[in-house]
């Protein structure tokens, strides 16, 4: 491991538009997923979805507790919690991804 | 224990690679080959060791809080030196956390070439690589 920055010659890149939609939801989309008891993975620890918690590093996430929380008693679909970092498969997998079978 | 990655039953088998493929595919000279590795180290910056040749990219936009636009891609692939046929290894912090959103970000921008580093920093440090 190093802290060294290495340097590599620099291109010329020509990308397309970003293309969203195949992989991002939008409110509306997810309003309408929502309602139509779609399911909502939160992938936050589980303190940080209780919200008991909030996320000091990115501030714009700094909102505790789970979604969606204005529709909860007209859609009670809460969000299933499925931490993407488990301290307990964290000590005993090195932070390897999860197998399918453990999804 | 977990299994080998191509034993998980992933769907998307081949994004994921090992700590052993990245560092067979390092070891080719990238003038020997056209379609090139390259890894980038995605946690935030300055906050710890990267593997010996590892870039940082963190493409995100700081003022907007959202993914980086056209121009900022390219500025940031031009930066760290790829080309669209540069296969992309992400590692970062955390279950490769950044790693994984640094992933997708190049999928929105349609560079396919791109693969994530099972267990990400954590594991190439433990392993005692370089």
């Amino acid at each position: 491991m190093t802290r060294d920055v290495p340097m590599y010659p620099a291109t010329t890149y020509r990308a397309r538009e970003r293309q969203d939609a195949p992989h991002r939801a939008f409110r509306n989309e997810v309003m309408a997923h929502v309602r139509s008891k779609g399911q909502l993975v939160d992938v936050r620890s589980p303190r940080r979805q209780r919200g008991a918690a909030a996320h000091a590093e990115l501030p714009e996430r700094r909102r505790a507790a789970r979604r969606p929380h204005p529709w909860r008693e007209e859609h009670p679909v809460a969000a299933r919690s499925m931490p993407a970092t488990a301290r307990s498969r964290r000590r005993t997998s090195c932070g390897r991804s999860t197998s399918r079978s453990t999804l | 224990m977990t299994a080998p990655v191509e034993s998980r039953g992933y769907v998307h088998g081949d994004v994921l690679v090992s700590t052993d493929w990245v560092a067979t595919h390092l070891s080719d000279p990238p003038s020997a080959s056209s379609n090139p590795t390259r890894t980038c180290c995605s946690t935030r910056p300055g906050t710890s060791g990267r593997r010996a040749g590892g870039l940082d990219a963190g493409p995100h936009d700081q003022l907007r809080r959202d993914y980086l636009s056209r121009a900022e891609f390219e500025s940031l692939a031009a930066r760290i030196g790829i080309t669209p046929g540069t296969t992309v290894v992400f590692y970062g912090d955390k279950n490769n956390w950044w790693a994984c959103y640094a992933f997708w970000v190049f999928q929105l921008f349609g560079h396919t070439q791109a693969r994530v580093m099972d267990g990400g920093r954590l594991k190439w440090e433990q392993e005692g690589r370089r």
